[in-house]
């Protein structure tokens, strides 16, 4: 299927064929959907390291020992079988992916670090798994993801590749605990309240995954689960670490997003917000989805379901792209849990208490990070 | 000047080019806000160095600002950074609240895109080929799929050992003709 997307550039369709992800639910999709339908939060105290010097003990901590290399090539090779692709379609899917630097790497002698750049993840993954080589790793924190499924598309959308594999991870660790401690961006209650009044923070999670995105009607027995109809990317162009108060950069992104759909807000049936329960973000973030919105503002559903599973920093963006095809699938829009009642500058039509029954065409998955870097994917039902 | 990317799109236009090494140049200018690593001050210099030879000043002008994205590339990526937070945890001390903002290594874009107005995209990457190809295939993808229309690219790696000095690079690309 090809479409005209501006003055002159064609463009293809995008499907999503294969998604797999490991969350604080466990491992698999299933366990996702379960938790995040359930409406329980995942957080538990944290058994992975010692938080007695932490001001929070608490996260959404996947059960038992969870390796991040080991999970990356079990829901990388589960992805890739849900898409069905055969062995000479892997050799042509090159592999994007979404992490930090290994902390493992810091602890090297400093001689030793120059071999271990962050990418080899990507170059060990796409080997073992017969792909079609490593592309570019995304390490732009909270938009990692995102980021690389913006560009995944735009490999297919472009016609350089008809499928790509995106992969990204990030485990709860000691060094993530370090820096957000240190920075008091921890939530002292131990709940992540989007857009709530008394909102006191983020928690972090577990979240590890894979997605097939593949070029529609590129092959003939695709089973296509959603498409990735539009996707954004835009910079606040304000500040290292806050975003704009008139959410300037999450707007454009938004507006980009909706443009490449062809779709308007009143086509937008949910938005899976970026959420983290921050004082800045959320607000930040409502005056984004008034600005881009208008008068829809308040009438489409929102919630961020990082207040179940976490956020789980370069690997949200991925973790939130499968609950945006899991509420297509299910007809259904998650919670938005931890709510303790309205904050002025957080007017929105939050879903709350329990799902809401929606046969949902088109949602809108939102990330920001420091930096101002902002991002937006519109999915719509296959 | 042009540089040829994929053959099947047109080349890029480099607007501008700027370097700095620690062998040869002056140590860049301190950046408030930001510490225990050269990461982030040499990435504001090096920007800063590229966009005022084509812009001049401060802010770019509105008609390019609003979508010329910006891509930082480096193979390691902060290890300087890192090494912080890794010896916070290993000797179980307290971390400067600075660490959490500079843990991100794209937190520095923030003061580049402030200073000139940039809104664009914010991306950063580790690539897993040569840096300069991978950064400039990334932008004409960026532009070509009308992502941007300029692409600041900035280049960067702190010496990963003796011998070696922290450099990095910075280019204004655009898919138009040259201005």
């Amino acid at each position: 299927m090809n479409t005209v997307d501006g003055p002159g550039r064609a463009s293809r369709a995008v499907a999503v064929t294969g998604m797999a992800v490991t969350t604080g639910y466990g491992h698999g999709v299933d366990a996702l959907r379960q938790g995040i339908w359930s409406g329980e939060p995942a957080f538990v105290p944290v058994t992975r390291f010692d938080t007695s010097r932490y001001a929070v003990g608490v996260a959404a901590e996947s059960p038992g020992a969870v390796d991040l290399d080991s999970e990356l090539i079990a829901l990388t090779a589960e992805a890739l079988a849900q898409a069905g692709l055969s062995e000479s379609e892997r050799a042509d899917a090159p592999l994007v992916m979404a992490r930090h630097a290994d902390p493992a790497v810091s602890r090297l002698p400093r001689e030793e670090q120059e071999s271990r750049p962050i990418s080899e993840t990507a170059r060990w993954l796409s080997r073992e798994l017969g792909l079609g080589g490593a592309g570019r790793t995304y390490i732009n924190a909270c938009v990692a993801a995102s980021t690389a499924i913006a560009e995944a598309a735009a490999l297919i959308s472009s016609g350089r590749n008809d499928r790509v594999v995106v992969a990204g991870g990030h485990l709860v660790d000691a060094e993530s605990f370090t820096t957000f401690n240190a920075g008091k961006a921890l939530a002292k209650d131990g709940r992540l309240r989007p857009f709530s009044s008394g909102r006191k923070g983020l928690l972090l999670g577990d979240g590890v995954g894979a997605v097939v995105l593949e070029a529609v009607d590129s092959r003939p027995d695709m089973r296509p689960l959603a498409r990735l109809s539009g996707w954004g990317m835009a910079g606040d162009a304000h500040h290292v670490c806050q975003p704009h108060p008139q959410g300037l950069g999450t707007a454009r992104a938004i507006t980009r997003a909706l443009d490449r759909a062809g779709l308007g807000p009143a086509d937008l049936d949910y938005v899976n917000a970026h959420g983290t329960g921050t004082p800045y973000n959320d607000s930040a973030e409502t005056a984004a989805l008034h600005l881009a919105f208008g008068e829809h503002a308040e009438r489409i559903p929102v919630s961020s379901t990082k207040s179940m599973h976490g956020h789980a920093l370069q690997a949200a963006g991925l973790v939130e792209f499968v609950i945006c095809v899991l509420a297509l699938q299910q007809g259904s829009l998650p919670v938005n849990s931890g709510y303790l009642g309205p904050d002025p500058d957080c007017r929105l039509d939050l879903v709350l208490d329990s799902p809401r029954q929606v046969e949902a065409r088109h949602v809108l998955s939102l990330n920001a990070a420091f930096g101002g870097a902002n991002t937006a994917l519109v999915v719509s039902a296959a | 000047m042009t540089i040829a990317g994929d053959p099947v799109t047109r080349p890029l236009t480099v607007l501008a080019r700027a370097s700095w090494s620690a062998a040869s140049d002056d140590r860049p200018p301190s950046l408030p806000g930001f510490t225990a690593s050269p990461f982030a001050p040499i990435i504001a210099h090096v920007a800063d160095l590229c966009l005022r030879e084509h812009h001049k000043e401060p802010p770019a002008p509105p008609e390019r600002a609003e979508s010329t994205a910006m891509v930082l590339v480096s193979q390691l990526g902060d290890m300087a950074t890192e090494a912080a937070v890794v010896e916070s945890v290993d000797k179980a001390t307290r971390a400067s609240p600075l660490l959490f903002f500079q843990s991100v290594p794209s937190a520095v874009l923030g003061v580049v895109s402030a200073r000139w107005n940039l809104g664009g995209a914010v991306i950063t990457i580790s690539p897993a080929g040569d840096p300069l190809t991978e950064a400039m295939d990334l932008a004409q993808l960026l532009i070509e799929d009308g992502s941007a229309t300029d692409v600041l690219l900035v280049l960067i790696e702190l010496a990963a050992r003796e011998g070696l000095s922290d450099h990095a690079e910075a280019l204004l690309v655009s898919g138009g003709e040259p201005a």
